[in-house]
């Protein structure tokens, strides 16, 4: 009798356990949803959950859904997760097939890595439904070379979130101080003016120094004045056939000019800088230029910083060999999760719309002083003058929405990976650990074998 | 009841034909079953996971095409080319070198300051341990902001008397320093807990005894409480090689693996490698690696902790 009932005990006991585990694997899996059919077609759904940064740009998303509710009837769970933990959120989500968010914005230029994810919705189903899009949507208003990058295999899978691109922040009265008349534009003058402007109590430019910045980026904004642009090019220094070009003549004379700028005329501890370093140093008088992304712009003139009342913002105008494209924009795109159901794939295709429409981005420059939230040269080239917002911001803006190059950002997710050579050379250079023409040689060697190891170079 | 009639007695029939210790073996098998739900939890959550790390290792899958098509020894082939393998385990090998045993010596001695009787022990005790209640996070971005070269508080004190402030987080030679000193900020406190705990529980008289026989603090720090500690000691240290092995917050926040990769361990290449480009089967490679670098130097410090005690 006893051991039938201590066998009764253990038969209960790991029925209990398998159940448990039963549980868990049906909960885990509950998860994944997914429209297969007709999703553009679909009534919407009143709540949509949307997955974005924490960013002031945002911010202003965020308090506009209010007038989204107002005339769709649909309610937004906004959620804003900080800038460097989403992309590994959205992986493990994407991964997952997870559906409990509806919308995301992450940068474009991941497109191809959601997409064989089977994470991002086509946008071409729902924008040919003019029962879903607006009629003053305007989507040949939104700059071509920005949507490359929300393209895979000539299929759209997003829209810009904002347009941004190179600008050089600069200090005018530091520029009259050294006898400077105005900003350079070529990156010969940026590198001599630089040197001129270094002094005592400012150094000449500020550069993002940090691997984790990432350095590469300020420094392929620079490669694009140097490298003669290449119509079927793959990224902005990879040959048509994926080959790098940093051993070219005019990348190893990037490599020189950089290094001069960073070890020369950049502020000490430069190779440590990220995007908020830089930023200070400009509020604060610290540096007389900055060359990084237009998105910063609203955060130099809306702040309180000593030295904001004279920065002047430009863009240094595209050189011969790269005459009409030679800006990198390289913006966050919205998205639409493929794994929500038809409903709310058409919900979030409205708030897409909204976002990226022209009377929101009216708003964002002219109430919201954020130009950075602006993708439309429509929309900026009709705002001469906004109060509150300087004019040669405008103009510099206009100049980059208008002069995009669509193949800085080959559509490869191994691009990420063989850019690390390149972040690895720039921190040589920066901390002297290796001549510029040995480090891109370095990198150029590395970056082969990457693109090589996995098979884009054959 | 008088000897003699307990034996007389009969038993009960739910006694009958039991042998001597078959109640215990009954209950130790309801106990292994009470405790294999939990068993079951932590089996999946590092034995499934290893394996299938172990798994991926021999595959090509990643975030671009998370397909796992069979690669054989592909990737541990790409371990002997890769250029950065050599890089990240020499720093490895130097942080876990010099965080450990500059952790061990200096929680030592704390604990040797804080198990001191004296008045106000207790408010040193927890001043010295208030480096344990702050999130790793929080101590990375404070060290960050001491160690910035230009507006960084070290550097200003510094300035203050006119000795010249270095470039602490972007400099090729002080920058590993750098992370070392942060890791020792929380690392050496808590090798102090751990001894000093074994030092209040030590008995006094070995200590009261030498003490009479004449022997100095410092004979009797050496010859009677240090190898008296020695166990709590060596966990101490397997303990924090394994931390040290694993830091990843403070290698992010302060340095980003650079400059250049001066700063890369190589459980940081294995999130760039995973995260940042999305070769996770090369990055479960690498993790193969970790596990082996790491049983190395367990394993040594586990033999020599070992073999004093026999």
């Amino acid at each position: 009798m006893g051991s039938v009932r201590s066998r009764k005990r253990r038969v209960v006991a790991a029925a209990l356990a398998v159940a448990c585990l039963a549980l868990a694997a049906c909960s885990s899996s509950s998860s994944s949803g997914g429209s297969t059919s007709a999703p553009a077609s679909a009534a919407a759904a009143k709540q949509i959950t949307v997955w974005t940064a924490s960013n002031p740009l945002y911010d202003y998303q965020k308090s506009q859904l209010g007038l989204f509710t107002k005339d769709t009837g649909i309610s937004v769970n906004f959620q804003e997760i900080p800038e460097a933990s989403i992309l590994t959120k959205l992986q493990a989500a994407q991964t997952a097939h997870d559906s409990s968010f509806d919308f995301y914005e992450v940068p474009a230029s991941l497109t191809p890595q959601y997409v064989s994810l089977k994470g991002a919705a086509p946008i071409k189903p729902f924008l040919n439904n003019t029962s879903l899009t607006p009629s003053n949507y305007d989507f040949a208003g939104l700059p071509p070379g920005s949507m490359t990058q929300c393209t895979v295999k000539g299929t759209l899978y997003c829209v810009p979130a904002f347009g941004t691109g190179p600008l050089l922040y600069y200090n005018k009265q530091m520029f009259a101080q050294a006898g400077i008349s105005g900003p350079p534009q070529t990156m010969q003058a940026l590198v001599t003016d630089a040197g001129k402007l270094t002094n005592s109590s400012h150094a000449g430019i500020c550069l993002r120094g940090s691997n984790t910045a990432p350095n590469s980026f300020p420094a392929q904004m620079m490669l694009l004045y140097y490298l003669n642009y290449q119509p079927n090019g793959q990224g902005i220094w990879l040959n048509p056939d994926y080959t790098p070009r940093l051993t070219e003549p005019a990348a190893l004379q990037f490599a020189n000019n950089y290094s001069t700028l960073m070890t020369k005329d950049a502020p000490k501890g430069v190779g440590a800088y990220g995007y908020p370093e830089c930023l200070a140093a400009m509020q604060n008088g610290k540096v007389a230029m900055w060359l990084d992304d237009s998105a910063a712009a609203s955060y130099v003139f809306n702040s309180q910083g000593p030295a904001v009342a004279h920065v002047g913002y430009a863009s240094i105008p595209c050189p011969a060999t790269n005459p009409s494209k030679c800006q990198l924009s390289a913006p966050w795109g919205m998205f639409i999760n493929q794994n929500s159901d038809a409903a709310h794939q058409t919900a979030a295709y409205k708030l897409m719309t909204f976002l990226s429409g022209p009377a929101f981005q009216q708003g964002a420059l002219t109430n919201g002083k954020i130009p950075a939230l602006v993708t439309r040269p429509s929309v900026l080239s009709s705002a001469s003058s906004v109060e509150g917002i300087p004019s040669d911001l405008l103009t510099s803006l206009n100049y980059i929405q208008t002069h995009i190059d669509p193949n800085a950002i080959p559509q490869t997710s191994v691009f990420n990976q063989a850019q690390q050579p390149l972040n690895v050379a720039l921190s040589d250079i920066i901390s002297g650990q290796s001549s510029p023409d040995n480090a891109f040689k370095t990198a150029n060697s590395q970056i082969t074998a990457i693109l090589k190891q996995s098979g884009v170079i054959q | 009841m008088p000897s003699g009639q307990a034996a007389a007695r009969p038993r009960s029939t739910s006694q009958a034909g039991r042998r001597p210790g078959a109640r215990s073996r009954s209950d130790r098998r309801f106990f292994v079953l009470a405790a294999l739900p939990a068993f079951i939890v932590v089996f999946l959550v590092t034995i499934v996971p290893l394996a299938a790390a172990l798994g991926l290792s021999f595959t090509s899958y990643t975030s671009a095409n998370p397909v796992a098509s069979w690669a054989g020894l592909r990737n541990y082939r790409l371990l002997f080319s890769d250029p950065n393998v050599p890089t990240v385990l020499l720093v490895t090998l130097l942080f876990a070198v010099a965080a450990v045993v500059l952790e061990a010596l200096i929680g030592t001695i704390l604990a040797l300051l804080m198990a001191r009787k004296m008045r106000g022990v207790s408010v040193y005790r927890v001043l010295y341990l208030i480096p344990l209640m702050v999130a790793g996070i929080a101590a990375a971005v404070s060290w960050k902001a001491l160690l910035d070269t230009s507006a960084g508080w070290v550097n200003s004190i510094l300035g203050v008397f006119g000795i010249p402030q270095a470039n602490w987080l972007a400099s090729p030679t002080l920058a590993l320093p750098s992370v070392v000193i942060a890791d020792i900020w929380t690392g050496a406190p808590i090798v102090a807990v751990l001894v000093l705990a074994a030092l209040l529980g030590m008995p006094e008289d070995p200590l009261e005894a030498a003490r009479i026989d004449g022997a100095s603090q410092l004979q009797v720090v050496r010859y009677i409480i240090l190898p008296a500690i020695r166990p709590v000691l060596g966990f101490a240290v397997i303990f924090r090689t394994v931390d040290v092995f694993r830091q990843f917050g403070l290698i992010q926040i302060l340095t980003g693996g650079g400059p250049g990769t001066k700063t890369t361990t190589l459980n940081y290449y294995i999130y760039q490698t995973v995260f940042t480009y999305g070769n996770i089967s090369y990055g479960s490679t690498l993790a193969v690696l970790l596990i082996v670098a790491m049983a190395i130097p367990l394993g040594v410090i586990y033999l020599l902790t070992r073999r004093r005690e026999i």
